[in-house]
């Protein structure tokens, strides 16, 4: 997923938690040995009263450090760091801040040490470049290995299978290749083994398994290939496993579904097939899509495909999603969420995936995923501090105020006032509004416009533009929230921006947001991608009907009692439907093989004799309700058995 | 005996035989297929004894309707070679009068056409064309399997599914047809059955789905458009269902409600011509 930040963050916090100090901070004391170390250039000649180089002493291009003189650890360890430095370009390292200059290598940025030996070794960010040498293996009672977001190129060395007290090995966010060795399984204390986004190939091998310890397990992002061992499923202390975006094919291994502990699974966009472990969907956050997993719904190059699920549907093209996986997700409590009370109720997914593969985008920020979504609630179900929502939506569509309003295309206006709220809630604001547009789907309507969350100045980019549909069914029944990323070309694609820059635009921040919706908002359907007009097409198409029950036909006045014996010709009877200007009535041979329809019927009044005799048997009946425009009213479903007369 | 290996879909195999095998014994059949009885065995046996009389009279005319189709085909059109999907305890090259030249593949589990084989062979039954077994997984890949065992793509097919994908997820529905599409030359010929999505989700359907889950075989797969899926991969599809005009046979004890009524169950017969210079759109 494309949360780089976030997932930083969240790495760092895991990170302390994990070995208990600090990695992140700088030496902030002053050096209190005198270096040996002598750098060369074309200015500075060599100092010749350095010794020569022994097997002790470190050879780094025309730098030499004396390992000899280092007390803190043991010289092995400190020429494991020396190797370290030598083959990562130290000397160019953004920051390299006492690297080789003092005999306190505990002191040296990104290292700690504990009772005389290398702890923790974590420097990120830092332009590390070249390759990891097999020595840091001599690193025997490291810890932590954190070199995420650097430039390692190169194979990841076995020997790292020789750190048995390794906890966390994060090597993310490198150009790491060749293929995940095996020997990292010889790791008994790994509890973190990231290595997302780096070209890494062949297959995840099965040695991961004995990782008994192991609480996160991210390979996203690389061409693994070959299908997921079935040993993952031995990982039972596992929270969080990321293998999206891989060329993983094959099924789901079964046992992935037993893991208890297991409150993440990101498998989205590898070649995965057969159906997931359905105890897999029970997992708190997990994601599937962009696989050929039984449940994904296809589209059709050559047009419309329509996808129906549990009673809602619509119609999408390649324009707005090359496939779409739907899901049943399942109630949470009202818990703090993002700036309110949220525990949605169990309501309907679909996440629709590009043909481009997955988003580097970032619409909802940590709580809804990159990818497209169409979201279906039952409103009555969302919680009281979510209500208001609903109820704003509900009056702003009975009352259909001019939408301007609520553009925040120039300074004066404000997007606090007057509001658009929406679902699901965020704790970050709507910047700005543009584009917003009332916008029908079947049997419902909603408002349709274009946006970015943030919850401080972020500079207006694709990676954060979104458009988003919030309806709601006529009756109020049900409430629809759907998101689109979208980019343009009059945006640039990411929120990366100068510092002078940025200093200009805060100068007057409400006027760059309008100019920007004001932007926006001149420009047509088609100057964005996906064309809006294909995604208000996509929302026209929506259908809910099928969520909401008709109220059911009860009372005494019905005829036969479910599953009540019958003569061969019954009359069939049920009480009078206020409103109903017709009855539609459906007789089923249940014992058929395939099940028969036998009467299909539409009559004005409330009762119907079978006009042919039936042979005996169970029988399911239907009775609709149906009003002038055949809307149906209400609803009846029973059973009935004719008894086999002759015996 | 059936075989710890196969999945429970094999037992529809052993259900449909036995429906053939009591309407073979009838004086108004509307086929005999004398082997019907050995292949359904007993488990044939005890679930046509426990299904009321008449109930498999879809099945029965279904059998019909392709076996009129099957040879249809390969006489007005001179195709030779026929491909029998999920084959099960199909015994059409027994009992048809094919053309000559005729070879017909049968694809299933092999589990099962084993059982068929070992029977089959013990009974001395007398092919009426050349045939060939292919073991294969058809919810995976399996078309080079059949080109190995000489299936011809260079020649024209004639292809039928019957009785199988409603037991099938929409998704390898499309892989299996797809890949009949990637293996037919045009001018072939395509059969199978499908059930609507109404089928399904209809309140009506209900406690008859959860008797089938129960019995292992869910029903899961349903085309609301044949004709359309169809003819986006170039194939020219008609569409009828049982008490039709051409799937009576004098015999269909239930009203017809016209094959294209909305909002009711339906179980068709779809048949296909391939021509792919006319895909429709």
């Amino acid at each position: 997923m494309s949360r780089p930040i976030s997932r930083i963050l969240a790495l760092l916090l895991t990170l302390v938690i994990l070995t208990g100090c600090s990695s992140a901070a700088q030496p902030d004391h002053e050096p209190v040995f005198e270096p040996t170390v002598t750098i060369a250039s074309t200015t500075t000649p060599v100092d010749t009263a350095v010794p020569a180089a022994t097997d002790v002493q470190a050879d780094i291009g025309d730098q030499v450090y004396d390992c000899t003189a280092v007390t803190e650890i043991p010289v092995v360890e400190c020429q494991a760091l020396v190797a370290f430095y030598q083959a990562t370009n130290g000397p160019n390292w953004t920051e390299n801040g006492d690297w080789l200059a003092t005999a306190s290598p505990c002191s040296w940025y990104g290292l700690t040490c504990v009772d005389g030996h290398v702890e923790s070794l974590a420097i990120f960010f830092n332009d590390l470049q070249g390759q990891l040498p097999a020595a840091l293996a001599d690193l025997g009672q490291l810890r932590l290995l954190d070199l995420h977001n650097n430039n390692i190129g190169g194979l990841i060395p076995a020997e790292i299978g020789r750190l048995a007290n390794l906890e966390a090995l994060e090597l993310s966010w490198n150009q790491l290749d060749g293929s995940v060795p095996a020997e990292l399984g010889d790791l008994p204390k790994l509890q973190r083994l990231g290595l997302t986004d780096n070209e890494l190939s062949g297959p995840i091998p099965a040695e991961l398994g004995q990782l008994t310890n192991l609480r996160y397990l991210e390979l996203s992002r690389n061409q693994l290939s070959g299908s997921a061992p079935d040993a993952l499923a031995n990982l039972a202390a596992l929270e969080a496993l990321r293998l999206s975006v891989n060329q993983l094919d094959g099924t789901v291994p079964f046992g992935l579904g037993q893991l208890s502990a297991l409150g993440e699974a990101d498998l989205s966009f590898n070649q995965l097939s057969g159906s997931a472990p359905s105890a897999l969907f029970d997992v708190p956050l997990h994601m599937f899509w962009g696989n050929q997993l039984d449940g994904t719904i296809f589209g059709d190059d050559s047009g419309q495909q329509d996808a129906n699920y549990l009673g809602a549907s619509f119609s999408f093209d390649p324009t707005t999603a090359d496939s779409v996986w739907p899901e049943l997700a399942a109630a949470q409590q009202p818990s703090e969420g993002p700036g309110m009370m949220w525990g949605p109720p169990e309501h309907i997914v679909f996440t629709l995936v590009s043909a481009e593969g997955p988003r580097y985008h970032n619409p909802m920020g940590l709580y809804v995923p990159a990818e497209a979504q169409i979201q279906i609630y039952p409103a009555a179900g969302l919680n009281d501090e979510v209500q208001p929502i609903v109820a704003e939506l509900k009056q702003i569509l009975a009352d259909r105020p001019d939408l301007m309003t609520y553009e925040t295309t120039a300074p004066e206006l404000d997007v606090s006032d007057p509001q658009l709220a929406m679902l699901p809630p965020s704790n970050a604001q709507q910047a700005f509004r543009s584009q917003v547009e009332y916008l029908d789907f079947v049997g419902g309507s909603g408002i349709r416009y274009l946006t970015m969350l943030s919850q401080g100045p972020v500079p207006v980019s694709n990676y954060d533009l979104f458009y988003t549909f919030q309806g709601l069914t006529g009756g109020g029944e049900i409430y629809v929230a759907a998101y689109f990323p979208v980019s343009t070309a009059e945006l640039p694609d990411s929120q990366q921006i100068d510092e002078a820059d940025m200093m200009a635009l805060m100068e007057d921040w409400p006027g760059y947001l309008a100019q920007m919706a004001a932007m926006l908002n001149e420009q047509p359907a088609a100057a964005f991608s996906p064309d809006l007009s294909a995604v208000d097409a996509l929302i026209n198409s929506l259908s809910v009907a099928g969520m909401i029950p008709p109220a059911a036909i009860e009372g005494e006045d019905v005829w036969p009692g479910d599953g009540e014996s019958v003569v061969s010709q019954p009359m069939l009877k049920w009480g009078d439907v206020p409103g109903a200007a017709s009855y539609q009535v459906v007789v089923l041979d249940d014992e058929a093989f395939p099940p028969v329809v036998i009467v299909d019927q539409s009559i004005i009044e409330p009762m119907l004799v079978v006009d042919q005799p039936l042979a005996p048997g169970h029988y399911s009946w239907t009775v609709r309700a149906l009003a002038e425009d055949a809307t149906v009213l209400a609803e009846l479903n029973r059973t009935f058995l004719v008894e086999d007369s002759s015996s | 005996m059936k075989k710890e290996s196969e999945s429970p879909l094999s037992s529809t195999a052993y259900w449909t035989a036995g429906v053939r095998a009591d309407e073979s014994e009838r004086e108004d059949r509307l086929f005999h297929d004398p082997l019907a009885a050995t292949l359904a065995g007993e488990e044939g046996k005890l679930w046509m004894a426990s299904r009321t009389a008449g109930s498999a009279l879809p099945i029965v005319v279904r059998t019909r309707f392709f076996d009129d189709f099957l040879v249809r085909i390969t006489r007005d059109f001179g195709i030779h070679q026929v491909v029998l999907l999920a084959a099960g305890l199909d015994t059409r090259a027994f009992r048809l009068p094919w053309p000559d030249k005729t070879c017909l593949f049968e694809l299933d589990q092999a589990a099962i056409l084993e059982y068929k084989e070992k029977i089959l062979r013990a009974d001395g039954a007398h092919q009426a064309c050349a045939r060939q077994a292919v073991g294969v997984d058809l919810t995976t890949k399996w078309a080079d399997e059949l080109l190995s065992k000489g299936f011809d793509g260079q020649s024209r097919s004639l292809w039928l599914l019957e009785g199988f994908l409603f037991y099938l997820q929409h998704e390898v529905i499309r892989r299996l047809l797809d890949t009949v599409t990637d293996l037919a030359r045009p001018g072939s010929w395509l059969g199978f059955d499908i059930v609507n999505s109404i089928m399904l989700t209809s309140p009506l359907t209900q406690q008859w789905l959860e008797m089938q889950a129960q019995a292992g075989a869910p029903w899961i797969g349903t085309m609301d458009d044949p004709v359309k899926f169809l003819g986006m991969r170039g194939w020219e599809a008609t569409l009828t269902q049982a008490g039709a005009e051409d799937a009576n046979y004098g015999r269909w004890s239930y009203p017809f409600f016209p094959t294209s009524k909305p909002d009711i169950p339906h179980n068709w017969f779809v048949t296909a011509r391939y021509d792919p210079d006319h895909i429709s759109e």
